[in-house]
């Protein structure tokens, strides 16, 4: 009995779906280009740590970043997904994981990296995440994203409803999960100018006693007087951000705990 | 379809789209996935993984000397690093039912399988390249990142482990 035919014997009746598996390969291929391209313009230190925070990149110490392999050598390009263990949440891990899922769901770059982690009696209680993101495509400036990480008890007891005045095409949905997803835009903002618009995307997670608050925006704070003609991001692709399941305001994906801590371009 | 882009032998056309390589060396990947994993989802991902690693540097995959060599490497050290990393429980394999039936004996091919599954992941790897997929020793050290001499011991001695549940199995004719 060859092994051979043995092993031919034991798979012979294991058949993918080739549609379906060409189309979501592509899907995950393009993701990964786009890390890639994002990567590109920032500097050299910062690329490998993000590249590390990646969804699809390797453990710090396991391999080299992406980008210094050689392609010519195929054995050596290698991912692999977030490992699950977490670390308590920091300031540059916020940034660093805010980044990463930008550039898994739009092409463009990110720069101009900032963070805070704050409690009260030593106990970590809120944390936020901002950067820059400039689109690969359309014109005008980088726009600031940034991220809230709250306790629920911020926004009072359910209902959720839209009830502010500033929430315009506001909409209030329950998940699968039990979290309330409310998305509205904030036009003319007082702080960023009347031509400013800022998309935004709100998950209140019962279960976990947390709000997760991420806005784009069609400007740059640090250069205020420059639009683009809509928000960097939107409300689709926030709704993608705010549903990462391992937000939390204690502790992060150990990944991007590490690939903060080396950050570059962070203030 | 005939796959024209497997094994060694040098390619008679290359494929064009992305789509045309996956539908014509999907099957055989997906096969390579099972054997090396035991698990039909974990092999899912991880020749779903390759092809997207393969996509996200097509321009340069579609050109190598062989599309097929490139991904099914991209493949084994996916499965390679994603074992050191993993402690999960495998789940068994369940026949499949999506293609024709076969003629093998369905109580070899789930002991086959389990029986894989008792080898370390390196030992599984190179036993999979150098007898399924019937690649030289050359070949399977630079997909697993092992030295010739290391691939022919692992092979040798993990063909004696499997030879505790099939007595008769023989690597060569």
């Amino acid at each position: 009995m060859l092994l051979h035919d043995t092993m031919n014997d034991a798979v012979a009746d294991v058949a993918a779906d080739l549609s379906g598996l060409a189309a979501a390969s592509r899907r995950q291929g393009l993701s990964i280009r786009r890390r890639r391209r994002a990567l590109s313009t920032v500097g050299a230190a910062a690329a490998a740590t993000v590249l590390v925070a990646g969804t699809w990149t390797m453990l710090p110490g396991e391999s080299e970043p992406e980008d210094t392999i050689r392609t010519d050598n195929p054995a050596a390009a290698v991912t692999a997904p977030l490992s699950g263990d977490t670390a308590p949440i920091t300031d540059r891990g916020v940034a660093a994981a805010l980044a990463d899922t930008i550039v898994d769901v739009a092409d463009g770059t990110v720069t101009r990296f900032q963070g805070d982690v704050y409690g009260i009696d030593g106990n970590l209680d809120e944390a936020l995440g901002a950067l820059l993101f400039l689109p690969a495509t359309g014109t005008g400036p980088a726009g600031q994203v940034m991220i809230n990480l709250q306790p629920l008890n911020v926004v009072g007891k359910p209902p959720y409803a839209c009830e502010a005045e500033f929430m315009t095409d506001c909409a209030v949905r329950t998940l699968p999960s039990g979290d309330i997803l409310r998305t509205y835009h904030d036009n003319g903002d007082t702080e960023f100018g009347a031509d400013s618009q800022r998309a935004v995307a709100e998950l209140l997670s019962p279960v976990r006693r947390l709000r997760i608050v991420v806005f784009a925006l069609n400007t740059n704070p640090w250069d205020k007087g420059a639009y683009r003609d809509r928000a960097v991001l939107d409300i689709e692709q926030l709704i993608e951000i705010a549903k990462r399941p391992w937000w939390s305001r204690t502790e992060l994906p150990r990944e991007y705990v590490n690939a903060g801590s080396q950050l570059e371009d962070f203030s | 379809m005939t796959d024209l882009l497997d094994g060694p032998v040098t390619p008679i056309r290359r494929p064009e789209t992305f789509e045309e390589f996956v539908f014509a060396t999907g099957d055989r990947m997906f096969r390579t996935a099972v054997l090396l994993t035991g698990d039909r989802h974990a092999a899912e991902d991880l020749v779903q993984s390759a092809y997207a690693q393969a996509f996200s540097r097509w321009r340069l995959v579609s050109r190598a000397e062989s599309p097929t060599a490139y991904t099914r490497a991209i493949l084994t050290r996916l499965f390679l690093s994603d074992r050191r990393r993993k402690r999960v429980s495998e789940v068994p394999l369940l026949p499949g039912a999506e293609s024709p039936a076969s003629d093998g004996d369905p109580a070899i091919r789930l002991s086959l399988l389990e029986a894989l599954r008792t080898l370390p992941s390196l030992d599984r790897a190179v036993l999979v390249l150098r007898y399924f997929q019937d690649l030289p020793v050359a070949e399977v050290a630079i997909q697993t990142g092992l030295s010739e001499t290391a691939c022919r011991t692992r092979a040798s001695r993990a063909l004696a482990r499997l030879r505790h549940h099939f007595p008769d199995l023989a690597d060569r004719a």
